[in-house]
């Protein structure tokens, strides 16, 4: 069975300049990949050319094993591509009704409506046929996009950043939604997103655009567990980020800490001599106790279920966050750090 | 870029451009470097010319200002008021509305008074002008503001920044909007035609565009003479134009990212009073008076025969296929800009830029020097005469449909394509429907320009086929100002027919189907 | 529904396109015409001999600035207007056809008309400069031109802009030929002015100026000052200066008008000058029947005076029309102000 999308080579220009190098992806029927990279990393770009609505400078696509664009004499318009696609500001035809916007999509004219409202119905808004989207609630508005990227009968469901419009909850009940349906139908689906829970909920695989290139493809669980840039680091939910003066110890690195000096297993003269991002999980990795690294507490706040206290250590430019289960003390307080959940990126990336 | 679809769309573009455009411009303007025609002479409706449009601009600049300040900052009915007064003064051509005040002072009892004595001179040619430069202007201003932050001023009066630096901010903000309207009032005012071509030999002011006229449509013709004052035109417009540039750009330096336009609010009674009073003298003066002048004589059963009654059928009919003509080079032009056809923008854009610079009546001088051959014998045809409108208003409905254009979610357009709707539907059904409101807008409003044009018409009419315009001036030199009166009413009334039918089948167009699901 | 709709407006906005577009009929004459009578007589003469013809109202200004723009190029096969030095400028320009045959039986004032290389046919005249005035006026009826610049004409006398009006160029031509010719009789116009001479568009903007009180007196075409007396306004009447110059009104036709276009323009100079034609020119002509036969086969209206009271004089058609440019150019400066 072919890939529902499999891009090589494929290099993005957007005004001249080259945003996206040597891109290649895999994505098989019944997969999801969530695209994720920082704003202006070229990933809604990556899209499009995905979709034919502008074309690669380098590269081959190809959708359900067709080749639909070669960046040479091959090219199939994006209308012929079989296609879904889901906008972040949802792009419903706002002068049509909801039935409408669903039904002409539909190829076979048969039956265009009943098939049209038979899938709002699928998405819960088959109450809505007759309004106009402007009337709809953003969660609506997203389940009738869904409903009408489904009408298309796609090979490949495309999402571009489809929930960062919607409220929290809404969120939540349309990511599982969509799962299920992308499992249920066997779709291959690429979306867009930089919110870690779209990629926990969504994602068989992630795909990082860092730096004009797609750093790396692997599973969510392979991204908590050896995070490769500081990014995918924050998407896994690493803080942090302060830098901090690494030593050599030995075989192993440490890290000034104040006025600790922190070993950090197997880092050796790799790390040595070069500052370093310093990123942490944020349960277990530092600890309030009775004695450790001096430290003064300058506040508190409480968020998500914990007091958050700001420490400052000597010898860091930033305070740094540290959960806690009760109000810590202002002051001089004193700092456990367990070093295996501490992660050290190089502060300015490479090249 | 692959030389496709897009390649041969650019290349006709450019054939149009260089043989609608470039050849007749080039042919007119070297007559008299190769006729040897000495005839420098005609400096006075040069110099009176000149010094008339600095005149009204200076009148008309701070005046739009103002009123694109109170337009873009007040709320209120007067703000309301006001906008519709500028676009009422905007579209009334400018030969019914001196038609309507040559009515009034047709009397000769209003005529021998000190007025009527000053509306045939200096001051009646400044009252009028300033009239028609003031919705340039103020458009112009406000287009300038409308793109300035409110942030500066704010942040000033938060921070306690004394009063006059406040007013200094202010102004630095404002001075980029006024020397826009400047430059522009000056160019329009420099370019009118309506103006001196209805009042013609009745004033006594010689003015730069109706001697053009004068030495292409009344005995003796005179092309060389013509194009050197051509020449002149385009020079003040050349210079006012880049004046205009370099102020936006200045406009545009203290302009940055993330703006917010400035909050409206209420004015204060006082102000409110006053600008009321303002715009009701505008309103007075360029619409009203003229317009119910206008009704009062074509009631008049003086002359109960109306010659020239077949120009208003007429002229709607070559508003409404040059408005097609000029929306599809538009929409051409805007496919081209989007398909990224760099050289082709840069040649495009300087098109553009120079077409605003050559007004109508040196493009017609153009055409009927360029197209009286026997490789183009179109002189004397209706086609161009269709082709003179088209290109003499492609860029008004060029700026129009961009406007439309970038109000669109480009989203919407995408998703018809990915979804892959045949092009008919996404034509028809989504793009279409998109922007038939605006397009609309942009139709009526390329359409009734050129229902109610004049210099293009008075060149390049076909005998035989007289434009409503060349018949209202025409019935305006011969005294008969009942009969140019009704025609004019009847053109109008003409107009509001087309755009009521249109309106009545956008609507019907753009209503969904409000299914009942089964 | 919408496609529908989309369609309809297309298809409506071809088909007025093709209307406005289509071309006209080729087959037959094109006649620019400045009188009245040119559409009544086309008729005429396409219902006597089967051959269509196309005729084209325009004033006689607009019509010889047409002629003149279409160059060597014309769209017209026959032109008909007033001024037979109008008529040499356009000869002189290269434009017309030489060699036209001149009506039988020419009155004396008509066979003075004639040109050396038959340009131009005369075909009837009208006096190019009266002077009209109210009946109940207080002022002075002038006899002659010189009269003019006296003071009691002083700001009450208005005439038409030559540049615009076709037939006045005759007119300012003659009160300059009566003030010692050109470029002495310049002398005359300028004391005129001082007087407080007034220009008017046209002679239908001169009239109603002396209609509403703007001017005393108005010098216009003869065909229109009698049309007004005797039609719009009978408080009018006409006085025939003296001398009252001739103008003639003439057919031309373009140079290179050859094989059956030719013989049918002639054909239509022909029934022009005929009694038949003559009698349609003086019954459907509104302001332009009123003018003077120069065949002896026909008579002229009974409101014009009969040409033995008249004191006519006839202005020399090769030398003024020559001269036609800068005259105008002249008047235009030192007594228009306007425009140049």
């Amino acid at each position: 069975m072919s890939a529902a999308l499999a891009i090589e080579g494929v290099a993005v220009q957007r005004g001249g300049r080259l945003i996206v190098e040597e891109a290649a992806l895999s994505l098989s029927p019944g997969e999801c990949v969530v695209l994720a990279g920082e704003s202006g990393s070229g990933k809604t770009s990556l899209l499009r050319v995905i979709g034919g609505l502008n074309r690669p400078a380098r590269g081959t696509i190809r959708i359900a094993g067709v080749v639909v664009d070669d960046a040479a004499a091959t090219f199939i318009r994006p209308e012929l591509r079989g296609l879904g696609m889901v906008f972040q500001d949802f792009a419903l035809w706002p002068h049509l009704s909801v039935l409408e916007n669903v039904a002409v999509v539909i190829r076979d004219r048969v039956g265009r409506e009943r098939k049209a409202l038979a899938l709002l119905d699928q998405f819960g808004v088959a109450s809505c046929a007759g309004r106009l989207p402007a009337t709809l609630s953003g969660g609506q508005q997203q389940r009738v996009g869904l409903a009408r990227a489904l009408a298309a009968a796609p090979r490949l469901l495309m999402l571009d950043e489809p929930f960062s419009s919607l409220d929290v909850e809404t969120r939540e009940t349309l990511r599982t939604e969509l799962r299920a349906l992308i499992v249920e139908t066997g779709l291959g689906a690429i979306c867009i997103s930089h919110d870690p829970a779209d990629i926990a909920r969504l994602a068989d695989r992630v795909a990082l655009l860092e730096d004009r290139r797609l750093t790396s493809c692997t599973t969510p669980d392979a991204m908590f567990a050896r995070p490769a840039t500081p990014y995918a680091a924050r998407l896994a939910g690493l803080c942090g980020g302060v830098e901090v003066e690494v030593r050599q110890a030995g075989s192993d690195a440490a890290i000034v800490l104040g006025s600790a000096l922190l070993a950090i297993p197997g880092g050796g003269a790799r790390l040595a001599g070069a500052a370093q991002a310093l990123l942490f999980w944020p349960r277990g990795a530092l600890a309030l106790a009775a004695e450790g690294v001096p430290a003064t507490c300058i506040g508190a706040h409480f968020e998500a279920g914990h007091w958050q206290a700001l420490l400052r250590l000597d010898g860091l430019a930033a305070p740094v966050p540290v959960q806690c289960t009760s109000p810590p003390p202002r002051g001089a307080v004193a700092l456990n750090v367990a070093s295996d959940r501490l992660h050290l990126f190089p502060s300015s990336p490479p090249g | 870029m692959k030389f496709g679809a897009a390649g041969l769309r650019a290349a006709i573009m450019a054939g149009l451009i260089a043989t609608f455009f470039v050849y007749p411009l080039v042919r007119l303007l070297v007559m008299p470097f190769l006729s040897g025609h000495g005839a420098a002479g005609n400096w006075p409706a040069f110099v009176v010319s000149l010094l008339l449009s600095v005149g009204t601009a200076i009148i008309a600049a701070p005046l739009g200002a103002v009123f694109a300040l109170f337009t873009t900052m007040a709320e209120g009915p007067v703000a309301r008021a006001a906008t519709l007064t500028l676009w009422g003064l905007f579209l009334t051509p400018s030969y019914m509305l001196t038609t309507g005040w040559m009515i009034i002072f047709s009397s000769h009892a209003l005529r021998a008074t000190l007025a009527g004595q000053a509306f045939f001179g200096v001051g009646g040619l400044l009252m009028l002008y300033v009239v028609k430069a003031l919705p340039f202007s103020a458009l112009v201003a406000r287009a300038t503001l409308a793109a300035a932050d409110s942030a500066p001023a704010e942040a000033a009066a938060i921070h306690g920044v004394p009063f006059i630096l406040r007013v200094r901010i202010g102004l630095r903000l404002l001075a980029p909007s006024i020397a826009v309207g400047f430059a522009i009032a000056v160019i329009e005012t420099m370019q009118e035609f309506g103006i001196p071509a209805t009042l013609g030999v009745t004033s006594h002011v010689p003015i730069l565009t109706y001697a053009i006229y004068q030495h292409l449509a009344e005995t003796p013709t005179d092309f060389a003479g013509a194009s050197i004052l051509c020449w002149r035109l385009i020079a003040v417009a050349a210079v006012f134009g880049g004046l205009a540039m370099a102020c936006r750009r200045q406009g545009a330096a203290i302009q940055h990212g993330r703006m917010r336009p400035p909050a409206r609010q209420r004015p204060t009674l006082r102000r409110e009073l006053a600008f009321a009073a303002l715009t009701g003298l505008f309103a007075l003066v360029g619409i009203v008076i003229p317009v119910v002048a206008l009704f009062v004589r074509a009631l008049q059963p003086l002359a109960a025969s109306m010659p020239h009654a077949g120009a208003v059928l007429r002229s709607l009919g070559f508003g409404m296929v040059g408005a097609t003509m000029s929306l599809g080079v538009a929409v051409l032009i805007l496919r081209l800009r989007a398909a990224g056809a760099r050289r082709m923008i840069a040649v495009l854009d300087v098109a553009l830029v120079a077409n605003m610079a050559v007004p109508g009546l040196v493009l017609g001088a153009g055409y009927i020097v360029a197209f009286n051959n026997d490789f183009l014998p179109l002189y004397g045809s209706r086609l161009l005469l269709l082709i003179g409108y088209t290109a003499g208003m492609a860029p008004l409905a060029l700026r129009m449909m961009q406007g439309a254009l970038d109000d669109l979610d480009p989203n919407l357009v995408a998703a018809a394509r990915l979804h892959g709707l045949p092009r008919l539907t996404r034509l028809v059904d989504i793009e279409g429907m998109l922007l038939i409101r605006p397009f609309t807008y942009a139709y009526l409003l390329v359409a009734a320009a050129i229902m109610f044009e004049l210099p293009v018409s008075e060149l390049l009419y076909p005998p035989g086929a007289t434009p409503l315009g060349v018949a209202i001036v025409t019935l305006d030199q011969m005294s008969d100002y009942a009969a140019s009166a009704r025609l004019a009413l009847f053109g109008l009334a003409a107009m509001a027919g087309l755009a009521l039918v249109l309106a009545a089948g956008v609507t019907l167009l753009a209503a969904p189907r409000r299914l009942r699901p089964a | 529904m919408r496609r529908l709709i989309a369609a309809g407006f297309g298809v409506a906005i071809i088909v007025i396109a093709a209307v406005l577009l289509w071309p006209a009929s080729t087959a037959g004459l094109v006649l620019y015409a400045a009188l009245d009578y040119a559409p009544a007589m086309g008729k005429a003469f396409t219902k006597k001999t089967g051959i269509p013809v196309r005729v084209i109202r325009l004033s006689t200004g607009a019509l010889l600035a047409r002629i003149t723009a279409e160059g060597h190029h014309p769209d017209w096969d026959i032109g008909w207007f007033d001024g037979a030095t109008a008529a040499v400028s356009l000869d002189q320009a290269g434009l017309l056809a030489h060699g036209l045959r001149p009506p039988v039986q020419l009155t004396a004032t008509g066979r003075s008309m004639l040109p050396p290389d038959g340009a131009y046919v005369p075909t009837g005249f009208t006096l190019a400069g009266v002077f009209v005035m109210n009946k109940s006026s207080t002022l002075p009826p002038p006899t002659t031109w010189d009269d003019l610049a006296a003071p009691p004409y002083h700001g009450v006398v208005g005439m038409n802009d030559p540049a615009i009006s076709g037939p006045t160029y005759p007119a300012l031509a003659g009160m300059l030929k009566h003030a010692g010719g050109w470029p002495q009789g310049k002398g005359f116009i300028t004391a005129l002015k001082a007087n407080g001479l007034q220009v008017f568009a046209k002679n239908d903007a001169t009239l109603a100026a002396l209609r509403n009180g703007t001017i005393k007196l108005a010098i216009v075409q003869s065909s229109a000052a009698v049309n007004a007396a005797n039609n719009i306004d009978h408080d009018l009447t006409v006085i025939y200066p003296r001398p009252a110059y001739v103008l003639p009104n003439v057919i031309v036709l373009p140079k290179g008008l050859h094989g059956r276009a030719l013989r049918e323009a002639k054909a239509f100079i022909a029934f022009a000058e005929s009694p038949a034609g003559q009698a349609i020119r003086k019954h459907e002509g509104e302001g332009d029947s009123y003018y003077w036969p120069v065949t002896a086969r026909s008579a002229p209206r009974h409101a014009l005076p009969a040409l033995t009271t008249l004191d006519l004089a006839t202005l020399d058609a090769t030398r003024w029309g020559a001269r036609e440019k800068s005259v105008l150019a002249w008047f235009a400066h030192a007594i228009d102000g306007a425009g140049s």
